[in-house]
Parts: structure tokens; sequence; C-alpha cells
């Protein structure tokens, strides 16, 4: 009997237990398709003062997946709204969208040049690192020219989702030709926040069409109208964007701050003709030191890197090694004048794009407390020592090139 | 036989209470028998006659080899005739004794000891002034055929499994192992059906403990009547609330007879093609008989598979509920997107379309394995075409549902034991209940506190979790991994708590030498 009692009570607490689960009202409980999809933010200025225009793009999943072609619905929708805070703008967004906004799957996130210019980086990812559901590991563009919202609305012929589109564009741009940095959003707000770097954030521009962007014809057609761009890195001096880093510069600042990925370098063939040759760039490590001397700082940047001869349109001998060893130091110099262009431009702006600031940090902690403040004082009078040098370890598949073959 | 050692067991027998012993009148003796017996018609008394001497053969039909019952009848018929022309006074029941000394032949005079005998299948002959019977061993009757195991089948291995007959069964095990020190102690349980257990074990191997609990545990059961294993299995086991087996149950032959030689205890029932084995530890459930004929790669390999099938099974309707109420910012993009527009028109929330869907198939699976077989093909039709293709049709279920239910059933399907199978069954839905108040917190709650629970399970001794808790580095050999049968050297430390030599070390193959000998000649 009194075994009988003892079970029952066990069961009694089980039964409390299990029940006492329920209690909890499926807290958070929100089914998948109740959730908006935000694959990607724009941040515009506003026409009130102290307001920003927010723009959201929502994906239709519905359009997505079932690939109807009878389907009129665009595979995206973008939303906008003003707020003076952005958590107020998405609070806001409900009275527009259906859905509860779910920023967990963002993508990419595009801010306006004019806005970068005014130096908001940092007010505007407070919302983005505070929210327990919000990831800080996609990338930010800076919109080049134009607004945001329409970087966002354009519509793109071969992702369905122009985020999507967006975010493979830099990161295979940054694997095979090196002129794009991707900066996610948690390098902006730890280097905003450090003052040893200065960021620096890939641009997006409009080509094509502006009044196109986002009708639904303008992916009707094999040469896509009102299209987005990849165009230059921006440069800041803090939190202030201040100038367009292009092409070879943009290259050198990816060179300078160790990230190159991938690249293709083009070079004469020799000093007296015009051919062409390029050289694939597979690997790049960059090394910087700093050291202090005489209340200046001194860096030396060590750039390795390997490549392959990708193509020769010219007559020269590959086969032979004192050749190659000429081409390597010609392209060593090129990535040495890259490198000189973006600092050089750094230098202008105030811009310390490359981090000497965090290497004196850690080589002489001490003068860095001292300079800390004033740093942008120290940085442009910095000698820099650049050592580029890179290694050919192949020709490809072929040695010599045709036209080298023919004489 | 096998019976009779445990005649005193019987004797405390309630239905026999009166202490009958036989008279020397032979009538009086079958009316009495008779009316024990309730004058049940199956009981057959044939009495044969002849000048002074009259003698009776009792038997249950159905229960003897007709076929010698028959011969021995009229053998005795023929003796009588010739007794009758040449010597008529002498002693009948010498002659009988004579006669029927080809079987075993036994000699009683309590009622209550001979009715039993009756019951299991022996020819029972009085005589008239005889006060004794004679008993004839004369089981047969129709027994089922050895066949291949249903229920545990393997593609490289025996191919024999037990039968209902227990002797059959015994036999089976015998015949693998050819050893002295295959010792089998024969029980009766069941008040009513006074069913016949045995225990089969390896003397000098067997952990003493172990099988003295065994024993102690078995002679305890009071109850009616036993007509499976699992009657057995439920007074035996050491945790009566838990959804974890602590007893292996198996109709294969080669699995005892690898499990005495690793110490443990068999326990055969009559009347049940299914042997248990103690103790068994959680991960015992996970051995497949064919793991040691395959190479040791190929069962660590699909040993570990076992372990993820298990784990599929249980938690993945749970983790598919979690993921789509609690956590969508950790699934992938894409799928998240395109689960998105699966759900689109669903009416039920995700937790009730699982548990539905997970309903929906534990019956098919029942009705599969209760319907008679010509209405299973009809299940199958329902089953796929109704359930599986309509619902997504109708957006009732969203197509990944589906396929969350098709995984689990599958893996559950390829769960090594069906006993462990059904507990994953079980977990599954009170995982998926707590995924549902809780998410992926809830999950680990109710993995923990399974974790917990297993902890405090023994089997006979044996830690449930043994031997990864307690930890035994020597039994790691065989339990995730299934290292090569020359290197398993020892028996299982975690069952018999010492160092017992089964397989000597050095046995390593090696590439035979010869080759190289005959090069070094030729280098001379």
């Amino acid at each position: 009997m009194n075994k009988l009692i003892t079970y029952s009570k066990k069961g009694l607490i089980g039964i409390w237990i299990s029940l006492l689960s329920l209690t909890t009202g499926c807290w958070d409980y929100q089914e998948l398709n109740d959730y908006g999809f935000v694959m990607a933010v724009g941040i515009d200025k506003s026409h009130k003062k102290g307001e920003y225009l927010y723009t959201f793009q929502l994906v239709n999943p519905g359009v997505i997946t079932r690939n109807a072609s009878g389907s009129h619905a665009t595979p995206i929708a973008t939303y906008s709204q003003t707020g003076r805070t952005k958590l107020e703008a998405i609070r806001k967004m409900s009275q527009q969208v259906s859905r509860r906004l779910f920023f967990s799957h963002l993508q990419v996130f595009v801010i306006s040049e004019e806005i970068l210019r005014e130096g908001a980086a940092l007010k505007v990812f407070d919302v983005t690192d505070r929210d327990p559901q919000g990831r800080i590991n996609f990338p930010v563009l800076a919109a080049r020219n134009t607004q945001a919202y329409k970087i966002i609305s354009a519509l793109t012929p071969i992702d369905d989702i122009s985020a999507n589109e967006l975010k493979n564009k830099i990161e295979t741009s940054k694997d095979v030709w090196g002129e794009n940095r991707v900066t996610l959003i948690e390098e902006v707000i730890e280097n905003v926040l450090a003052s040893g770097r200065d960021i620096a954030i890939s641009g997006v521009e409009l080509t094509g069409d502006s009044k196109q962007i986002g009708k639904a014809e303008s992916i009707l057609q094999t040469r896509a109208k009102g299209q987005t761009k990849l165009k230059g890195i921006a440069l800041f001096n803090m939190q202030n964007l201040v100038q367009w880093a292009d092409d070879e510069t943009a290259r050198g600042i990816m060179f300078g701050s160790n990230k190159i990925r991938g690249a293709a370098l083009n070079i004469n063939c020799s000093k007296n003709n015009n051919h062409h040759l390029t050289v694939i760039v597979n690997y790049s490590k960059t090394k910087i030191k700093a050291k202090i001397t005489k209340n200046r700082p001194t860096i030396d940047m060590n750039i390795a890197a390997e490549g392959r001869i990708g193509e020769a349109e010219c007559p020269i001998d590959l086969e032979n090694p004192d050749v190659i060893h000429e081409l390597e130091q010609r392209t060593s110099t090129e990535i040495k004048k890259e490198v000189e262009l973006a600092l050089a431009m750094g230098k202008k702006n105030q811009s310390d794009v490359f981090g000497f600031g965090d290497a004196i940090h850690q080589a002489d902690p001490k003068t860095w407390t001292k300079w800390k403040t004033n740093w942008k004082k120290y940085y442009p009078k910095s000698q820099v020592n650049i050592h580029a040098r890179i290694f050919i370890r192949t020709t490809g598949l072929r040695t010599n090139p045709y036209m080298k073959e023919r004489d | 036989m096998h019976s009779n050692k445990e005649t005193d067991k019987s004797n405390s027998n309630k239905s026999i209470n009166k202490n009958i012993t036989l008279s020397s009148k032979l009538s009086l003796n079958l009316t009495k028998l008779k009316e024990f017996l309730g004058n049940s018609s199956d009981i057959v008394i044939k009495r044969l006659q002849f000048h002074r001497h009259e003698i009776a053969f009792v038997y249950i039909t159905g229960l003897i080899d007709q076929k010698e019952t028959r011969n021995l009848i009229k053998s005795a018929k023929l003796e009588f005739v010739r007794l009758e022309q040449t010597s008529p006074d002498e002693d009948m029941m010498k002659i009988m004794k004579e006669m029927l000394s080809e079987g075993e032949l036994q000699q009683l005079t309590e009622l209550e000891q001979i009715i039993p005998l009756l019951l299991s299948g022996n020819l029972v002959v009085l005589g008239d002034g005889w006060s004794c019977a004679l008993i004839v061993e004369v089981a047969g009757g129709k027994i089922r055929e050895v066949t291949p195991p249903q229920s545990q089948t393997v593609v490289r291995g025996p191919k024999d499994s037990f039968t209902e007959s227990i002797q059959t069964n015994q036999a089976l095990v015998r015949r693998r192992i050819k050893s002295p020190n295959l010792h089998v102690k024969s029980l009766t349980i069941g008040n009513i059906t006074n069913t016949s257990v045995s225990l089969m074990y390896i003397d000098g191997i067997v952990n003493p403990k172990v099988l003295n609990q065994v024993i102690k545990k078995m002679e305890k059961i009071e109850i009616d009547g036993v007509l499976e294993s699992g009657y057995i299995e439920s007074f035996i086991e050491d945790k009566a609330f838990s959804p974890f087996p602590t007893i292996l149950s198996t109709e294969r032959p080669d699995i005892v007879a690898g499990n005495l030689l690793e110490g443990k205890v068999a326990i055969l029932t009559d009347q049940t093609p299914f042997a248990l084995v103690v103790p068994a530890t959680f991960f015992s459930f996970f051995q497949s008989i064919e793991d040691y004929a395959q190479r040791f790669d190929i069962s660590t390999f699909i040993r570990i598979l076992r372990y993820i099938i298990f784990f599929v099974s249980m938690v993945t309707p749970a983790l598919y509920i979690a993921l789509m109420t609690y956590h969508p910012e950790m699934l992938p993009t894409q799928l998240a997107i395109s689960l998105s527009a699966q759900r689109e028109g669903v009416p039920f929330p995700t937790v009730v379309e699982a548990i539905l869907m997970e309903m929906v198939i534990e019956a098919l699976r029942e009705a599969g394995i209760r319907s008679p077989s010509p209405l299973s093909v009809m299940i199958s039709i329902v089953g796929a075409i109704v359930i599986g293709s309509v619902a997504i049709e109708a957006t009732i279920v969203s197509p990944v549902m589906v396929m969350v239910v098709a995984t689990t059933a599958i893996a559950s399907f390829a769960t090594p034991n069906y006993s462990l199978a059904i507990s994953a069954r079980i977990i599954r839905f009170g995982l998926m209940l707590l995924a549902a108040a809780l998410g992926l917190f809830g999950i680990t709650i109710g993995l923990i506190f399974l974790t917990v629970h297993m902890n405090t399970i023994r089997s006979f001794g044996t830690p449930y979790l043994a031997p990864f808790a307690p930890f035994e580095l020597q039994d790691q050999k065989d339990s995730i991994l299934r290292a090569p049968l020359w290197a398993l050297n020892l028996r299982p430390k975690s069952i018999l708590r010492k160092d017992d030599l089964r397989i000597p070390k050095g046995q390593k193959p090696k590439p035979s030498t010869s080759m190289d000998d005959e090069g070094n000649k030729n280098n001379e």
C-alpha cells in the first residue's frame, strides 16, 4: 500500500512537471510561414530632418519555389518606411506588410553614399548587433551615386532574389577579380570602434535605365535593363566616407590589407611593345610590421604572392627561366605600384585603410596610447616601405604562346 | 523429461490440492483420473483386457506421437495374445516395463505427479492391481518446423531460428556449443499453464552473481500463466517504468550462443520462439550477429550508422518542429524560404501536422503488421497514394512533413532490435511535445532527462550504459566500434567484472612467409 502511494506521488510529480512545460504557452512560437524573410535592407536619407528611409527587400517564397511560369508576382517585394530609428521603421512596417519581419536570413545591407558621407555608420548597426535573432556576418555595400532603395528594388535575371545576387556577386568578384572588398557588418562595427584601422566598403551602382529598376519587364529580355554593378571601394576617415578608390587603387587596397583571394594582373610583355600578358594571382599574404623612429611611424609592408600565367598574347619565350623571372619582377612592381596608389589616397584622406595604427599598437603599445587620440595627425607622416614579391609557379597547360611558336 | 525435475514445484499447484495415491483398482483409478481432468473429451483411455489382467493406456490426443502410441498399444496386444497361450500368470507389470523400456520410463504412484506428465504429452499406463502408473515419454504432435528467422534476418549468417518447442530450441543452442560446460537449468512457471522455462549458461564463464540473481528472480514469479517470454521479462527486469528494454529478446540461436560465450544467461520459454538474454546493456541492442560475420571495418561503419539511425528515428520530427517554429534562423536561407513556401496554405500548426502524420504512419505500421496478408497491398496503396500524394496536393500537410515522417519511419525500421525501435517510437512523441512547447531547449531537456534515466538503469547488476558509464577501456573494442576478432581478447569486463581471456593475443594474420623463403633461396 505504501509503495502504491509513493508510485502515485511520483506519477503526480511527473504529470505536474510535464504540465508545467505547457504553461510556457509556447513562448516565441512562430510558424515559419508567418515570417516575412528580409533579404536586404537599404538605408537612405529621408526628406524629413533626422529621419531615415528604410527599405526592406522581402522574399516571396511561393514564387521562388514553384517556378511558376504563369505567376505574375515578382520573386521579391520591397517596402519603404521612414523612421528616426531603424527599429521604429521595422515596427511601423507592420502597417504595410502582413508578415512579421524576420532578419536572421539577411543577405546584404546597402547604405547610401549620402549617409555614409555624413558618418552615420555607427548609428545604423546598433539594432543589428543588439537583436538576439540578428546576424552580423553579412556584407555591407555602399550605394554609389544613387539611393539604396533603388539598388534593393532591382530585379535580377539569373538569381531570383536580388539580395542573393548582390551577395554572390561580391563574393565571386572578390575571389576572381580582387577589386571588391567583402566587408561584413561585424568588421564595420569592430573597426568603427577601434581607432587603429579605418573601414573600407565596396560600392554598388546602377547601370542601364534606372527608370526600369524593379519592373518585371526589365528582366524579360536577354540584355536586362536597370541592373546593379559593383564599383570601387569607399575609403573612410573614421565614420565618414571620404573618397572612392577605383580599379588599380581599389586592388591596391585589397593587396595592402591582405584581402586578395584571387586577381588577374595585366602587364606588358616587354618594355618596348604593347602586347599584354595576364598573371593570375592565386595567393597573396601581406604582413605589416611597424616601428617608431624619431617620433615617426615606420611601416614595413611585405607582400608575398603566388600566381601563374593565365594568358600571354605576345612573342615571349616562357621556357626561359630568366624571362619568367623578369615577369615576376614586373608583376611585383605592378603590385607595389597599386599599393602605393592606394596608400597615397589613404594618406591624402587620412584614411588608415591598411591598419597601420593596429600595427603600431602591437609593436609599441606605450607610444600608441600617446598617439591614439590624434593618430590621424601622425598617420600621413608615416614612412612606408613596400616589398612586393610574386612567384610565378606555372605557365598553365602551355609553355610558349602561339605568337612565339609562329616566329 | 524437462518438467519432472521440478515436480515439487507442481506440488504447490493450487488446482491439485487433494493428495491422492493410486489404488490397486484400475477402474477406480481411471474414474479418479477422469474426474480430476473434468471428463475432458480430449483424454483418450484405451483399455485392454485378457484373462484376469486388465491394463489401460491414457493419453491426450494431439500431445503425443500418434504413430508411436499406436505401435505401443498394438505390440501390447500382441504380447497379450502371446502370454495368453504361454504363461498367463506372469507378472504383467514386469512385462510391460520390459516392453516400454525403449523410451524413458517412470514409475509413479501419486496422482498429482502423474497429471502434469500426462498434460505435457506422456503416455500413462495403468494396470489392474498395480497401485502405480508407468509413464512413457511419447511427446509429439504437431510442432512447427525450424524456419528462417522472421524478425532478425541477416544476409550472411545462419538461417535457423527458434520454434515454439523448448526441446528444439535447447538443441539448437547445444548444437552450437558442444561443451559439457553448457548447463541447462529447468523451472516450471505458471500455476495453471505449468510452462517449462530453462536457463542456459556456460559454467565457468558466466558471472555467478548474475546467474543467482536470475534464478532468485525467476523462482519468485507467481503467475497463473506464461504464454510468451515477455511474461517472464516483465517480472525479472530491473526497472519497471522505463521506455528502454533491459533484457535482450531474440529468435536467433546464434545470438544466444554468442551471448552465452560472453558470459550471459539465456532464458528459454516453452511455446515461444523468443529467448531472453541477460544482462543486456543499451549498446548490446545495436549489435547484430552479422557484425561478426562481416569484416571489422564494414561492421564498425554499419554499427555507427545504426546509432545515427536510432538517433534520427528518435529526434527527427522533434527537430523539425523546433526548427520550424522556434529557430528558423538556424535553417540555411534557401531551405528556410523553400520550407516557408511549402507551409503556405497548410491549415494546421506544425506541431499538429507532425503529430497527425506520425499517428498516421504508426497506424499504417500497425495495420501492416496486424491485418490479414491479402489486405496488405490495399494498405500500402492507401498509405502511399492517399496519405502521401493526395494529402500534399490538398495542402493538408506540407511535402517536407511527409519526408520527415518517412525518414523517421525508415530509420525506425532500420533499428536492429524491435524492442528498442519501439522505445524510440514512444520517446519520439514525448520529444515532439517538448519541442512544441520549448523548442530546441525542450529537446535538450528531454535528451538530458533520457541520459540521466539511462544512467539509473541496471540490467542484472550491469549498468545500462556500460561500457561508457562506467567507462571500461577494454570493452570499447566491441561497443560502438567492432575491432577485428583477433583483437577482442577479453570477454566483456563490464559484465563479468574480471579479465577473462577469450582469444589469446598475437593472432593478427600476417602475409605468409613461404614466398619470402623461396626468394631467399634463389638469392643464395
